[in-house]
This record gives C-alpha cells, sequence and structure tokens, in this order.
C-alpha cells in the first residue's frame, strides 16, 4: 500500500519517543519547565509513570476483550436467520446507547459499584460494546446478496459461508469499529482517574487539583501518544491484512 | 386459524419486566450519603398497584403471542407498555414519602435496580410495538410520546419531587439553572463555531486536493487524542499566552475556564463536520453539477443552488454527530473550571454523593438524546425531495 512505509516509521517514532519520556522524563521535565517557570513539581512523582501506563493498558484491555468477546456474537447472531426478529431492537438500543456520554457511563457505574478500578472496566465495558455491535452489524450486513448467493450456490454451508465469505468481506468495518471502542477506551479511562482507577489520568486529574498545569500537560501529552499509537497500530494492521478486502 | 407467531423481542421484554420483581424497587437510605437498604416491591407498593402491574404484563405477554400476525395485538401491547411506565414514574413518586420511615429526618428514597429493569423490559416491548407501527401515523406517535409527555408533565407537576434525586436538585435550583445555561451555551458555540470554520474548509479541501491529507490527519488526531487530555494540552501554551499578553488574561483568556475548554471542544467537534461536507461533496453527482455549468451557472451559483442544498444533509448528519458528542463531552469541561453539568457530576464524585453524580448524568442524556432527535428531524425536513430516501422508524 502507497504511503505503508511511512505510516510505519510515523508508528515506530511514536513508540519510541513515548517510551523515551517514559524511562527518562528529563526531556519531558526540561520542556514543562520552559513552559511553567514557576512550578515547583513538574513530573507526577508518587507512582512510577510504568505503573500508570501498565493500569491503563490493562483496564482498555480487559474491557475491550469482554466487549468484543460479548458484542461480536450478539452482531453475528442478530444477522443470521435465527436472530433476525432482534436485529431492529438491537439497532435502536445501540443508537439509543450511543448517545450517552462516556463520562456520563462511567459516573452511572458509580453507585452501583462504587470506587476504584472494577466500576471503570464496567463502564469501559458498556461503552465499547456500542461500535462493536453496531460495526458487526453493518459489516455483516454489507456483504452483497450476488455473492452470498454464489457461495451458496459453490455449494458452502453456512458455517463455510460464514468463514470463508462473510466474515473477511466483514474484517474491515469490524476492525473499524473494535479501533473505535479502543480509542474511546483509552479517552474514557483517563477520565476514570477521576474515580479513584488509576491511570494515565491519574496526573492530569492530579495537576487540576493542586492547580499545577505542568503535572496536566505531562499526563496529558503521555496519554494522547499513547491513543495515537493504538489509532496508528489498528490503521496499519488493516492497510497491511485487510485492504486486500476493500470492495 | 390463527397461526402463532411470537414477537420475540416482545417476549424478552416481558422476561425482564417479570423478572424485574425479584430486584429491589426503591433504596431507602438514612442520609444523603449513606449506603441505603433495598426495599422490595411489596414492601414498596401497594397491592393494588402491584396486581395492575402483573395483570398488565401478563396482558401484553398474551398480546405478544399474535401481535406478528395482527397489528392491533402490537398496538395493544405498545400503549401497555407506555401504560407500565408511567404507572412506575407515578408511584414512585407517590410512594417515596409513603415508605420513608419516621425517624429517617433526613432520609432519602433512591430508585432500585428492579425499577429500572423494568422500564428497560415496557421499552423493548414498545420497541417492538413501533416496528409494526412505524412511520408518522397517530397510533405510532402515540406509542412513541406518551411515555414520554407522562413522564414530563409528572416531572413538571412535581410529582417525582419526593425521589432522591430531586432534593438533591430542589436544595441548589439556581445552580442547576446556571449551569444548564452553561451548559448549552459551551456545546452550542463550540459546534456553531466549529460549523462555521469546518464548512468551508470541506468545501476547500474537496477543491484544493492537495490540502485534503494535511487536513484529514491533523482533524483525525484531534480525535483520537483523549478528551481529557486535550483539554490538558490546552492549559500550557494558552497559560503562557496569558501570562506573557495581560490583555487576553484580562479578557478571561487563560489555561483555566470557558475558553480553554470552548476551544478544545470546537477542535474536537471539527472531524465529522469536515468529512461529512468532503464526502457529500465528493459523492455529488458529476452530471448534476455539469447540467449546471450548462445551463450557464457560475461557480458561486453552482454551490448555492446546486451543490450546497444537496449536500445539505450529509453536512447536517456530521453536526449532528459533532452535536450529540460536543453535549457529553462539557461535561468533563468542568475539570477545568468552565461550569456545565459537569459541576453536579465530579462534586458528586468528590463527595460520594451518588444523587448528586445523577443529578449532573440525567441532564447530560437527555440533551444528548433531544439534540438527537431534533437534528434527525431537521435531516428528515430539509432533505430535498429529489433525494429523499423512505426513512422508517423514529
Amino acid at each position: 500500500m502507497a504511503g505503508g512505509k511511512a505510516r510505519w516509521i510515523y508508528l515506530l517514532f511514536l513508540i519510541g519517543f513515548f517510551i523515551f519520556i517514559l524511562i527518562n522524563p528529563v526531556l519531558l521535565e526540561g520542556f514543562l519547565r520552559v513552559l511553567f517557570p514557576r512550578e515547583t513539581m513538574h513530573i507526577y512523582q508518587r507512582i512510577p509513570g510504568i505503573v500508570l501506563v501498565r493500569q491503563h493498558l490493562v483496564m482498555v484491555s480487559v474491557s475491550t476483550l469482554i466487549a468484543f468477546a460479548i458484542g461480536f456474537p450478539i452482531g453475528i447472531f442478530v444477522t443470521r436467520r435465527s436472530g433476525k426478529d432482534f436485529l431492529p431492537a438491537v439497532n435502536d438500543l445501540v443508537s439509543l446507547a450511543q448517545t450517552f456520554p462516556p463520562i456520563a457511563v462511567l459516573a452511572l457505574a458509580v453507585p452501583i459499584l462504587g470506587f476504584g478500578f472494577r466500576p471503570t472496566i464496567l463502564a469501559l465495558f458498556l461503552y465499547s460494546i456500542l461500535p462493536i455491535v453496531r460495526n458487526t452489524i453493518s459489516g455483516l450486513e454489507s456483504v452483497p446478496e450476488e455473492v452470498y448467493e454464489a457461495a451458496r450456490g459453490m455449494g458452502m454451508n453456512s458455517r463455510q459461508r460464514f468463514l470463508q465469505v462473510e466474515f473477511p468481506l466483514a474484517s474491515r468495518i469490524i476492525l473499524a469499529g473494535l479501533r473505535i471502542a479502543v480509542i474511546i477506551n483509552i479517552g474514557t479511562a483517563t477520565a476514570g482517574s477521576v474515580i479513584g482507577a488509576g491511570g494515565l489520568g491519574v496526573p492530569i486529574v492530579s495537576g487540576l487539583v493542586w492547580n499545577n498545569p505542568a503535572l496536566v500537560m505531562g499526563g496529558a501529552i503521555q496519554a494522547a501518544l499513547l491513543a495515537l499509537i493504538f489509532d496508528q497500530f489498528i490503521g496499519l494492521i488493516d492497510a497491511t491484512f485487510l485492504a486486500k478486502f476493500e470492495r | 386459524m390463527i397461526r402463532i407467531h411470537v414477537d420475540r423481542v416482545a417476549m424478552l421484554g416481558v422476561i425482564f419486566g417479570l423478572a424485574s420483581f425479584l430486584l429491589p424497587f426503591f433504596r431507602i437510605k438514612p442520609s444523603r450519603l449513606a449506603g441505603g437498604s433495598p426495599s422490595s416491591w411489596l414492601e414498596s407498593l401497594p397491592f393494588s398497584a402491584l396486581g395492575l402491574l402483573i395483570v398488565l404484563w401478563l396482558m401484553i405477554g398474551l398480546l405478544s403471542l399474535i401481535s406478528k400476525s395482527h397489528s392491533m395485538a402490537a398496538f395493544g401491547a405498545g400503549l401497555g407498555g407506555n401504560l407500565i411506565i408511567i404507572l412506575l414514574f407515578f408511584w414512585a413518586g407517590f410512594q417515596a414519602q409513603v415508605v420513608l420511615p419516621e425517624e429517617y429526618t433526613f432520609g432519602r428514597v433512591a430508585l432500585g435496580a428492579g425499577f429500572w429493569i423494568m422500564i428497560l423490559g415496557a421499552y423493548l416491548v414498545i420497541l417492538s410495538a413501533r416496528k409494526t407501527w412505524r412511520g408518522n401515523n397517530w397510533r405510532g406517535l402515540l406509542l412513541s410520546w406518551v411515555g414520554l409527555v407522562g413522564i414530563a408533565l409528572l416531572l413538571v407537576g412535581g410529582g417525582l419531587d419526593g425521589i432522591s434525586v430531586m432534593e438533591e436538585l430542589s436544595i441548589r435550583k439556581n445552580r442547576f439553572r446556571q449551569e444548564f445555561f452553561n451548559h448549552l451555551f459551551i456545546s452550542f458555540s463550540a459546534v456553531g463555531i466549529a460549523t462555521a470554520v469546518g464548512l468551508p474548509l470541506g468545501i476547500f479541501i474537496y477543491r484544493k486536493k492537495i490540502w485534503e491529507k494535511p487536513v484529514f490527519f491533523l482533524t483525525n488526531t484531534m480525535q483520537t487524542v483523549p478528551a481529557l487530555a486535550l483539554f490538558g494540552l490546552l492549559i500550557g501554551p494558552l497559560a503562557f499566552l496569558s501570562r506573557r499578553f495581560p490583555l487576553l488574561r484580562e479578557l478571561g483568556i487563560g489555561g483555566i475556564g470557558w475558553f480553554p475548554a470552548m476551544l478544545a471542544l470546537i477542535l474536537y467537534a471539527l472531524l465529522p463536520i469536515i468529512r461529512n461536507t468532503y464526502t457529500s461533496f465528493q459523492i455529488l453527482d458529476e452530471k448534476i453539477v455539469e447540467a449546471g455549468k450548462g445551463m450557464g451557472m457560475n461557480s458561486r451559483q453552482l454551490l448555492f443552488q446546486i451543490q450546497l442544498p444537496l449536500a445539505l444533509p450529509l453536512i447536517l448528519t456530521g453536526i449532528r454527530t459533532s452535536l450529540v458528542q460536543t453535549i457529553g463531552n462539557t461535561t468533563l469541561a468542568a475539570l477545568i473550571g468552565a461550569g456545565g453539568f459537569g459541576v453536579f457530576v465530579f462534586q458528586g464524585l468528590g463527595q460520594a454523593a451518588h444523587d448528586l453524580i445523577l443529578l449532573g448524568v440525567f441532564p447530560v442524556i437527555g440533551l444528548a438524546l433531544i439534540a438527537d432527535k431534533i437534528m434527525q428531524q431537521l435531516v428528515i425536513r430539509l432533505t430535498p425531495k429529489g433525494i429523499a430516501v423512505e426513512e422508517g422508524g423514529d
């Protein structure tokens, strides 16, 4: 694919830069010192950056995996003959729930599960299941009727039709749904630090509370980099492995 | 012979409805911050109310057995669902004062899981009935609106005042009104400015293709960056600028407050608007534009008389996406001191006061839903007749 190499270099640059400022905060600290000469603390020191990144990644990956494990089969079920009755209702529910702001879902989880790690994962899961279900449905529905009929005509059974025809043709749209889920989760997990979930939002929120813009900015740079890395990474998986299913 | 073809969606709703009786209807809390204890349906509601609810659910269940082949049965089931929603809210408001024990002077009554699950069940029944009665016939509209109007009337008439969220509201009515206008002001001006910038920019990159890639790269990057991080990233440069230029500081432009919030929200709202404007011009049929040229239109006439009217529905859809997203993100703006409903959410999180969190969250969801519906109607109304596609549902 054209521009593929440039995108790999961009991704490697992002990852390299991210790791560099993570294990060696001197550069970031110097930069923040120029911007905010009056602050006494420029880098969040209570919890090491690597721990915050790990917390963030655990929250995002656990919630996205559960959402995919549940949302993907739901999307398949409602596009089969046996589940067709549920398709309009699922579509309506998903588009209704999509208007809920992610931060609202996060805040709603607190009265149910309290503060901390688990309610954040629940909220991330609940929200990220929406784009996964929606894109699984629209991906599978976008497979042209003729292609489907041709596969039938070749004598494929429904399992073969799904695995060899429908799923590959739908895979790009499904991956796009997964990408939206991951990006929203990284963003919402940042806000998760407000309810005590840890992660890269911790320096941002602490900085806001202590009125220290240097901390806010440092945390924001890391959170933004993490989101950009995942966005590029999924985009590259799509371009490298799935672009051949372009229709 | 009646062919039995069960309406499985409505049946799922009935299962939810009946299962919800096993979960608590209320949570009764000795104080505003205390956890509270569950109160079952039997303890919370009078027998007559319980009996009526059970009868209604059984009737909906029976109607759902035949509603696939008899549209009036679907209508009846949908009306039943609406009735259940209204009754639930009515009794919740009415019983809230009754069930509170005398010794709990500062006690609160909150809605329990059972209440919400039953609402969900009734909603599924209505959704299914709406599939039979789609479109704008009076029965369909009745199914969509009776429940909502009922809740709105109860809300306005004070019928829900006994419920804990409303008590939270009653002690900060003025603040609520103020943050309501703050929220609206921030969201709508951000989307307004984003439209004023994004629409011309979308047309510009359609005409000057070399700018397409850099513009989309930048706006895509903006969307990828977490909202909270974007607020944070703006604090630095803006604080720096306002230190350097006192005039800016006097205008209220600094690292904290409404300005960085608005700026971040604008940057966030740009992508859907630019993308949809660009796409709508891109997919416009070449022949129509050529026909316009053939009629002797200049590029200005082409733009205003042909391209823009035909592109309008898709552009409005982009604005709709931006608006819903911005209303949600404005909640976060409270963290950098910009106000809005987020104030209640984060105060509530800080005090572990659940009712206060809900007081911030419910209006945000409500605003997003209303804005979504209005924009949807606008898209349908403003679609030129020639390219209109029949759209079902609500």
